[in-house]
């Protein structure tokens, strides 16, 4: 049981948390609400009139072939950027483990890449892997790879992929690092005497104990890919070349603001929002019930 | 012929020294244990022994082969951590099994051995279950049949029964010694604990700052220890130490009496009780001789009250004398 405080002007705590709720209610439960209800309305494209449709939005979704697309190419975009940043960041964290004392200095940068603005980090994969000024694009190109994230859907998707994860692997990293240093250094030593070499202590030890870890960062990784990657796409392919890289929270944008669907687009965000909620529960039931050892 | 031998063994963290190059040589199915009191450098040696910790300098020799540079896993020893260490994820099975598992072993030895190691220590119905839901002592045997299953000639002991209850331990510690008896395995055990160093090791060897203080059987230890600090470390209550005109005069509390009567050549000192202590059986009587803390330890109740100034009685081989400045022991006979 939480211990409940208690105050002398009954009125104070309301007062005290009403700042917070002031912004829950502005900036998210209005929204929310009002995506809701549009989802359910068509408007004409200058705000003249709405009226109200039921589930027509939803219907013409997912009888447009892009749509039903753009859901496949999510798939893909946010499995493998999940896949990409929870290896990297695991991998980092893994040889970052053996230095017995690492740097305040080196960890900070290591942590660095997701203080970068998305758009920042978009802008600077496009810059390196741009055919003609990009470093890397260069260099594939100079050495006869037929590179061309400009034009080509598939390498575009391919670049999105590693602008997006490489923004996540810090976070990934910080987690990883914290589950591996809280992996009891004696069992390892046990297991080092029962006769195991340090890669099966990994995969038979390591892995196992930091079970729970990773898996709240492949839900966390996969919210962030589904939900939180319209700035490094906005900044990288603007969802092209031709919607190759229009995952669905860029088509909310492309088609409410560019598109001036806004009965489309709010019911394409309750689409997202339902996925969201999904998540979140096979999250919590999950750490609940399954992935956790004591002692 | 021996199964461990250590020579001039030394370890350093970087400037740092904490083991100064000691020797000690271990016989097959010896039981020795490690005494000291804490940072002194036990562990370091045991997990030496284990290969846990490089050696700074010297040489380990286990079954008369060089190891210095052998992983763990080459030595062939086993070792028993104080916090277990057992695998969580793994049920006691596993546990049990993962050694033989990754020595290919037959899939029915793997059984037959951990099943004659459940039988020993009880954990036949617990086989099941993970480690989160076994109790302290349950835990401790099950890291014990870890080493048991292995079979290797030589088990490693690091405070394995520091984490459990006064009650349990002695339980365990009476475990560890029939398991010895029976298995006949050599078997290095460190512990700061001296009752524990007492009732189960062959040989005790005492360290103090990375030094060795003595070697010894316990009943040596106990009668001739080398130095002052022995003298004060090994004994429950351990050696009163008082310096009486330069020297240092060590006394046992189940030396000294009350009275003169029954000792053949007693020694008188005049104290002042100050504190008693009942132990049902026993008790101890905490007094100051020339203002220094001197506890007699008196079968079924004491005839004294505190603040009382009383005589205190030795007899004189009893005694034991040290050198003030090195605390080195003077009559050793
Ligand atoms: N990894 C390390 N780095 C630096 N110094 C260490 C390290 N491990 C141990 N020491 C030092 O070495 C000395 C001996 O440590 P050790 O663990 O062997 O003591 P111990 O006798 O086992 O004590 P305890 O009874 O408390 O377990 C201590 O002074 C300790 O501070
Ligand atoms: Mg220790």
């Amino acid at each position: 049981m939480l211990k409940r405080s208690h105050y002398e002007n009954p009125i104070l705590p309301y007062l005290l948390i009403s700042p917070q709720m002031l912004i829950v209610i502005l900036f998210f439960l209005w929204p929310a609400g009002a995506a809701l209800l549009q989802a359910f309305q068509i408007s004409d494209p200058f705000g003249q009139g709405t009226a109200f449709v039921w589930f027509d939005n939803f219907k013409n979704l997912f009888e447009t072939l892009e749509y039903r697309q753009s859901f496949l190419k999510t798939l893909v975009f946010s499995v493998s950027t999940a896949l990409l940043s929870l290896l990297m960041g695991l991998a980092l964290a893994a040889l970052t483990n053996r230095i017995l004392k690492i740097k305040t200095v080196t960890r900070t940068l290591l942590i660095w890449p997701y203080a970068v603005a998305p758009a920042m980090a978009g802008m600077l994969w496009l810059f390196l892997f741009h055919p003609t000024y990009g470093v890397i694009g260069h260099f594939l190109v100079s050495n006869g790879v037929d590179w061309n994230p400009v034009l080509n859907g598939t390498h575009a998707m391919v670049m999105v992929i590693i602008a997006a994860s490489w923004k996540q692997i810090s976070y990934n990293f910080v987690f990883f690092l914290g589950g591996l240093q809280a992996v009891p250094r004696s069992i390892l030593e046990a297991a080092a005497i029962d006769g195991a070499g340090p890669l099966r202590r990994f995969f038979v030890i390591v892995l196992p104990l930091l079970s729970p870890t990773i898996f709240f960062l492949i839900v966390m990784n996969l919210v962030y890919a589904f939900f939180d990657t319209f700035g490094v796409i906005h900044a990288t392919t603007e969802g092209g070349p031709g919607g190759a890289t229009s995952t669905l929270v860029y088509k909310v944008y492309s088609d409410g603001f560019v598109g001036q669907d806004l009965g489309g687009s709010a019911a394409q965000s309750v689409i997202l929002m339902v996925i969201t909620v999904i998540l979140t529960i096979v999250q919590f039931k999950v750490v609940e019930k399954k992935v956790h050892y004591n002692g | 012929m021996s199964q461990i031998l250590i020579k001039k063994l030394v370890k350093k963290y970087g400037q740092n020294q904490v083991v100064h190059g000691i020797d000690l040589e271990i016989k097959p199915k010896e039981f020795v244990v490690l005494v000291g009191p804490s940072g002194c450098g036990k562990s370091t040696t045991l997990r030496m022994i284990a290969g846990l910790e490089e050696i700074s300098s010297g040489e380990i020799q286990i079954g008369n082969k060089v190891v210095n540079n052998l992983a763990p896993k080459d030595r062939n020893i086993a070792m028993v951590f104080q916090n277990y260490a057992l695998y969580p994820h793994m049920s006691v099975r596993e546990n049990l099994s993962f050694a033989l598992q990754l020595q290919k072993m037959d899939r029915k030895d793997i059984d037959r051995r951990v099943r004659q190691a459940a039988e020993i220590l009880g954990l036949m119905d617990l086989l099941e279950r993970r480690p989160g839901q076994l109790s302290g002592g349950q835990r401790q045997r099950v890291a014990m049949g870890r080493a048991i299953v292995r079979n290797t000639p030589v088990f490693l002991f690091d405070e394995p029964l520091s984490n459990l209850d006064a009650k349990l331990r002695n339980q365990m510690r009476t475990e560890i010694k029939k398991l010895h008896m029976r298995m006949g395995t050599t078997i290095v055990y460190v512990t700061h604990d001296q009752v524990e160093a007492m009732t189960l090791a062959d040989r005790i060897v005492v360290m103090k700052d990375g030094y060795i203080q003595q070697i010894g059987s316990p009943l040596e230890i106990y009668r001739n220890p080398a130095n002052a600090f022995v003298a004060g470390f090994i004994g429950s209550p351990p050696t009163n130490l008082i310096e009486i005109s330069g020297q240092i005069i060590g006394m046992r509390p189940e030396h000294i009496r009350l009275e003169a009567e029954g000792l053949s050549n007693p020694v008188g000192y005049q104290a002042q009780v100050e504190v008693l202590e009942p132990l049902g059986g026993e008790t101890l009587v905490h007094t100051l001789v020339l203002n220094q803390k001197v506890i007699v330890k008196c079968e079924g109740l004491a005839p004294v009250r505190p603040s009382q100034v009383i005589q205190i009685y030795i007899d004189k081989e009893n005694q034991r004398f040290f050198d003030k400045t090195s605390g080195k022991a003077l009559n050793y006979n």
